[in-house]
């Protein structure tokens, strides 16, 4: 009877203190995790990357025949070769937040005959991105740039075309954790 | 306990022996607590590291009689993929050639 006199109710005090550092505890730990989660950047470059791959395969080819304005039956039209990727409506301008040198972007489109040559092409953008896309054939690496490659099949003025189309997105300081 | 035994005996006639045990159980629920709370810390990090929303979802996919299957539930994966079933109604010829050359790459990615 006399185990608990006086300081039973210290006890008790003590349990509910520390109960609440325990709540306390495991409630900033939540909204750490929480936290953590939400500030890591979200990886978009190969979204990114099949978005302007899309773009640009939408404006080569409309219903499976190469755009008349674009090609005519020597390749590339006079007009288009001066201003391709203006018409497409493409642009290369990427936000300088991150004091990054040299473009962020490499694309590339290539027309193959049915033996599998190479008849005409362009690229355009950041060449050294192109060592990225080597290197990630095996095992993908985060710091790298990211590459997306696409094909597809096309007519034109009468010809069977199999394209290509190379699109390489860098930005890895937006979009990956330092 | 490593205690000398004078002093053991004093500590064991007062009756504190409950009140170690009492303590030591708290000091390792709180040990058990922490620890859990540090692996839940740790997988935040390792989710928040492979988060990526840019990956289609790699299903069964390729020329299945002409027709392209998708074996993802982006639709977007297949915007390509239309143009060569558009550019079939127009010009069929050298079709498995074709098929093969595309599914190529889709099998590398």
């Amino acid at each position: 009877m006399k185990i608990f006199p006086k300081n039973r109710k210290g006890t008790d005090k003590l349990i509910s203190i520390y109960w609440f550092f325990i709540l306390f505890l495991s409630a900033a730990a939540i909204v750490y995790m929480v936290a953590v989660f939400y500030n890591s950047p979200d990886d978009v470059r190969e979204l990114e990357a099949n978005i302007l791959a899309n773009n640009l395969a939408d404006c080569i080819s409309r219903g499976g025949e190469l755009v008349p304005e674009l090609f005519d039956e020597n390749g590339w039209s006079d007009s288009s070769r001066e201003n391709f990727w203006e018409s497409c409506r493409i642009t290369f301008d990427v936000e300088d937040m991150q004091g990054w040198e040299g473009p962020q972007y490499y694309w590339s489109v290539r027309f193959y005959d049915m033996n599998g040559i190479e008849v005409f092409g362009r690229f355009t953008g950041n060449l050294n991105l192109l060592s990225s896309c080597e290197l990630q054939k095996e095992e993908e690496y985060d710091k790298l740039a990211k590459c997306v490659e696409r094909r597809f099949y096309a007519v034109g003025a009468g010809e069977q075309y199999l394209v290509k189309i190379l699109s390489v997105v860098r930005k890895t300081e937006k979009n990956v954790n330092a | 306990m490593l205690m000398p035994r004078p002093l053991q005996k004093r500590f064991l006639k007062s009756g504190k022996r409950g009140q170690i045990s009492d303590t030591m159980t708290w000091v390792v629920a709180t040990l058990i607590i922490l620890a859990i709370l540090l692996v839940f810390i740790y997988a935040s990090y390792v989710f928040a590291k492979s988060k990526s929303i840019g990956r289609f979802a790699k299903g069964v996919e390729g020329f299945v009689n002409g027709i392209f299957s998708s074996g993802d539930s982006n639709v977007e994966a297949d915007w390509i993929k239309a143009k060569t079933s558009f550019a079939y109604k127009i010009n069929q010829a050298n079709k498995v050639l074709i098929e093969k050359w595309i599914n190529e790459n889709e099998e590398k990615s």
